[in-house]
């Protein structure tokens, strides 16, 4: 990597960065109780990034011989000098004074490289095996896992190396009963080895996504309408990311795509409403210490007690708004240069106890998971649950329908009521952010049990 | 770039050894692919190139496939590589539908994908071309809000060789190009999209790209929304013919047939569109952008028809699915890059053309939405059941023959099964796309809101 940020810097750059990667991924895909298929790859690779007179271009190469890396390096430049034809918004990086990591790191006791493949199919294996009942006309099982090394150098001399991690395991049940198809899913991923299955087992997860797919076949429609809701942390993550984390990123507010673009420090939410974004796992999120220009991934604060009090930026994005870079700029593999993205996103916990927050809803929906959904960037979202229960009196009371909820996030932030202590932040295996053709980038999602005094949901018709 | 005949070396190397490493049969995919992208979203530009070079590595034990991907040509990684696909074969259960890898095929006749004169280009020359199509935007047009240009150009290489004999390969070139742009008049705020795509540069037509997506922007001002449902005739642009036509590759794609998953089951022979729709699945066609001299197994690739005059004719094969029949393979395997394994798809549909042009398409409608630019929601269409809805925000009102005036976001609506039975008309004016070669046509009856 130093013989191509030479190698740019003679030919004039005048910043360069250097990343070099190799990621190795396994999947194991069952269909019940057959494997089928079981897919490895490994992405090795170099890219450059170099800024030439406020100018971003980017070079890649699969080859590691010095002659294909200098040749990488001599295209990112020759990148950066076209894109001086085009460029009036600089990509010159934000000073940046180098600071370690300080959040929590994995401590790994199984590596998934020391483990043969038989042991990880008899580990997806416990959990098929404890579901595959009568009833389940469709079982699908998926284990993944994540590893490799990531290395970074620019020319300021910059270092760094970190070792990505996760593991996780995917259940998914469709069950037939009288004449009733429900479908449900479950799944944990985490930066952590194998250890993982040690304390959320297997059997567990996938008995949860069954039990989800026999409470769906008798879930009862719900009409139309507005109502009070509580929303597990997952559903929460994703409204977290997908509709409000998206709106902070710098590219977009410095481009004023956004329209949060101009209003920090402006009161956009209750006083309930705190999201934060972090390079921290918190508990089951993704570990990423440092960012892909080098940059130390500490907690940012979004939106604290209702009013918006940050955006996420990598260091062109700073320099453009005069601020500090957040370590959020991240590529997906060698083939990018990085951009703004998001890590563990998460609304931040309140005081209550989850039973108080349930018990602010005297009726109304409860909604866990996300089934997927869309956004668009005026901030407006569609989203379904995975699985959904009608609450009376804070207690649950019968699983419900296709529940989707649908609104405008600065609504949604409004509306929130409350939120329990428990954060928990879990990233996948499968998923991931697909910002800029970019998918799908590992990123973790959660927060509290969140209650919101009114959502539009959209039943099961 | 390492040359077809250097991969074809690396590869063989190994399948030389097929047995001595524990394999019955191996097959090595090898690919070595050169992209230059371009992105400019409003003034910030991002313009990146590199060279990707990969395996994708199946190895039968048995009747057991293992598959294995790397982003190397180092022999050493692999030869790792090929043990470990060895090894996934080892620990999955026995397919009893699998048989042999496939075998050289006789002739391969594909050509003409490779533009010597496009590879000559450097990124000054595009990033110029790229800032002069948005120049021209801004010219004829005061009111441009956002600016969203991509530009890209993939040099490719392939080969593949297996243990029965297969040595083939191929390189090909591909431009392609879009813009996006939103133009803004008082509180009204409309888009407008162009793209190209071709297997060499045509430099007239990108320099056009952005006053083209500028008029399709500037067209939809003043636009209404429908009062009420109704039922009218869908006129239907070329472009957008994709998004309607594409659960036909679902329903006829012989892995869904044979797993019951496919509305076609039993239909060969019979009508399943109107007599007007014959669709050809063209894997020789020169201006093609998925043409090759082989599929993803290493089977010429070739032309045959899907359906001919509304009735089905044939259904797409590969090796595997093929082998279950008692067929041979209709090359019809396609990779989207080294890392994954070959899945059945067309290499590039092409509807036979009639007569005319879009226009003349609307002169002949009474009353109809024409539905070209920006469709929403193609990818949510149940290709078993049929079910659409999809979204499109550049449609147009028609009457006596005439656009009238254009539509805010109209919901068209329907059954893909009717849709083929109702298509009544199609034009002579084809446009090579991703998927293929489309030209425009009319539906009959569908719903709008």
């Amino acid at each position: 990597m130093e013989i191509g940020i030479d190698t740019a810097l003679k030919l004039g750059a005048d910043f360069v960065e250097a990343r070099g990667e190799s990621i190795n991924r396994l999947l194991i895909n069952f269909e019940n109780d057959i494997i089928k298929d079981i897919n490895r790859s490994t992405l090795c690779g170099i890219g450059f990034t170099v800024i030439y007179k406020g100018a971003r271009g980017y070079g890649f190469t699969t080859s590691q011989d010095s002659n294909s890396i200098k040749d990488a390096a001599e295209s990112a430049f020759k990148q950066a000098r076209a894109a001086t034809i085009l460029s009036e918004i600089s990509s010159a990086p934000v000073d940046y004074t180098p600071k370690e990591y300080s959040g929590k790191k994995p401590n790994i006791m199984k590596h998934p490289k020391d483990f043969d493949i038989e042991y990880k199919i008899e580990l997806a294996k416990k959990g098929i095996d404890e579901t595959l009942k009568e009833n389940v006309v469709n079982l699908r099982a998926i284990y993944g896992e994540l590893w490799g090394q990531k290395y970074f150098l620019n020319s300021e001399g910059l270092k760094r190396f970190w070792e990505p991690i996760m593991v996780g395991l995917f259940y998914l049940h469709v069950v037939r009963k009288n004449g009733n198809i429900g479908n449900s899913r479950e799944q944990i991923s985490a930066s952590m080895g194998l250890e993982l299955f040690d304390t959320k087992k297997p059997e567990n997860i996938a008995k949860t996504s069954l039990r989800g797919a026999h409470e769906a076949a008798k879930a009862k429609t719900l009409k139309s309408g507005k109502y009070p809701a509580v929303a597990d942390p997952d559903f929460a993550g994703v409204l977290a990311h997908e509709s409000f984390g998206h709106l902070t990123e710098g590219d977009y507010v410095a481009t004023k795509a956004s329209i949060l673009a101009g209003r920090l420090g402006q009161k956009i939410g209750s006083e309930h409403a705190n999201v934060m974004e972090s390079g921290d796992p918190v508990n089951y999120g993704f570990w990423i210490p440092y960012d892909d220009e080098g940059v130390d991934t500490k907690t940012v604060q979004l939106l604290k007690d209702g009013v918006l009090v940050g955006y996420l930026h990598a260091r062109s994005t700073a320099k453009i708004m005069n601020m500090e870079p957040t370590g959020n700029a991240r590529a997906i593999n060698y083939r990018f240069p990085p951009i703004v993205r998001m890590r563990n996103t998460y609304f931040g916990g309140g005081d209550m106890s989850k039973e108080e927050v349930f018990e602010l809803i005297k009726e109304g929906v409860y909604a866990e998971g996300s089934g997927g959904g869309q956004v668009e960037d005026t901030g407006t979202f569609t989203f379904g649950a995975n699985r959904a229960y009608w609450v009376k009196n804070g207690e649950i009371r019968y699983p419900l329908k296709g529940v989707v909820m649908r609104g405008h996030i600065l609504d949604f932030i409004k509306n929130i009521i409350g939120a329990s202590k428990e954060v928990f932040v879990k990233t996948s295996i499968l998923g991931g952010c697909g910002k800029g053709g970019q998918a799908p980038l590992p990123v973790g999602l959660g927060g509290p049990y969140l209650a919101v005094k009114e959502a539009i949901i959209g039943g099961g018709a | 770039m390492v040359t077809v005949n250097e991969l074809i070396e690396i590869g063989s190397k190994f399948i030389k050894r097929t047995r001595d490493l524990g394999a019955d049969e191996l097959e090595i995919y090898l690919e070595s692919r050169r992209n230059f992208s371009l992105r400019v979203i409003n003034r910030y530009t991002t313009i990146r190139e590199g060279i990707d070079a990969g395996v994708g590595i199946r190895a039968l034990v048995g009747k057991s496939i293992g598959f294995v991907s790397e982003s190397t040509l180092n022999e050493e990684s692999i030869l790792e590589a090929i043990k470990v696909a060895i090894k996934i074969a080892k620990n999955k259960p026995e397919d009893p539908g699998l048989s042999h890898l496939p075998e050289p095929s006789k002739e391969y006749t594909a050509k003409g994908i490779f533009d010597k004169n496009l590879i000559e280009y450097h990124s000054d020359a595009f990033a110029n071309m790229v800032r002069d199509s948005i120049a021209h935007a801004y010219d004829s047009c005061q009111l441009i809000k956002k600016v969203d240009f991509g530009f890209n150009r993939s040099i490719i290489k392939y080969a593949i060789v297996n243990s029965n004999g297969i040595q083939i390969g191929d390189k090909a070139t591909v431009l392609s190009a879009y813009t996006d742009i939103n133009v803004k008049k008082d509180d009204e705020e409309v888009t407008g999209v162009a793209f190209e795509v071709s297997r060499s540069i045509h430099e007239r037509k990108i320099l056009n790209l952005g006053v083209q997506a500028v008029r399709n922007a500037v067209s939809m001002f003043g636009g209404k929304k429908l009062k009420e449902a109704i039922t009218a005739d869908a006129v239907i642009e070329n472009q957008c013919v994709p998004d309607f036509l594409w659960p036909i590759q679902y329903n006829v794609n012989a892995q869904n047939v044979q797993n019951h998953r496919s509305k076609f089951i039993g239909k060969i022979n019979e009508k399943v569109a109107s007599e007007i729709l014959t669709l050809v699945d063209d894997g020789t066609l020169p201006e093609g952008i998925r043409t090759v001299k082989s599929d993803g197994e290493g089977i010429a690739t070739r032309r045959k028809t899907i359906i001919e005059k509304g009735v089905l004719r044939s259904f797409i094969y590969d090796s595997y699915t093929a082998h279950k029949e008692n067929k041979e393979s209709t090359g019809n395997a396609q990779r989207g890059s080294f890392e994954r394994p070959p899945r059945i798809s067309f290499v590039n549909a092409v509807i036979e053309h009639g007569k005319g042009t879009l226009d003349d398409l609307v002169r002949e409608t009474e009353k109809g939405v024409l539905i070209r630019g920006y469709m929403m929601g193609a990818h949510l269409t149940d290709p078993l059941k049929g079910t659409f809805a999809m979204t499109n925000i550049n449609a147009q009102y028609i009457e006596h023959g005439e656009v009238k005036y254009p539509l805010k976001s109209i919901t068209v609506s329907g059954n893909f099964f009717d849709l083929l039975h109702k298509i009544y008309r199609v034009a002579n004016d084809p446009k090579i796309l991703p998927e293929g070669k489309y030209v425009s046509m009319i539906v009959k009856d569908l719903s709008f809101v």
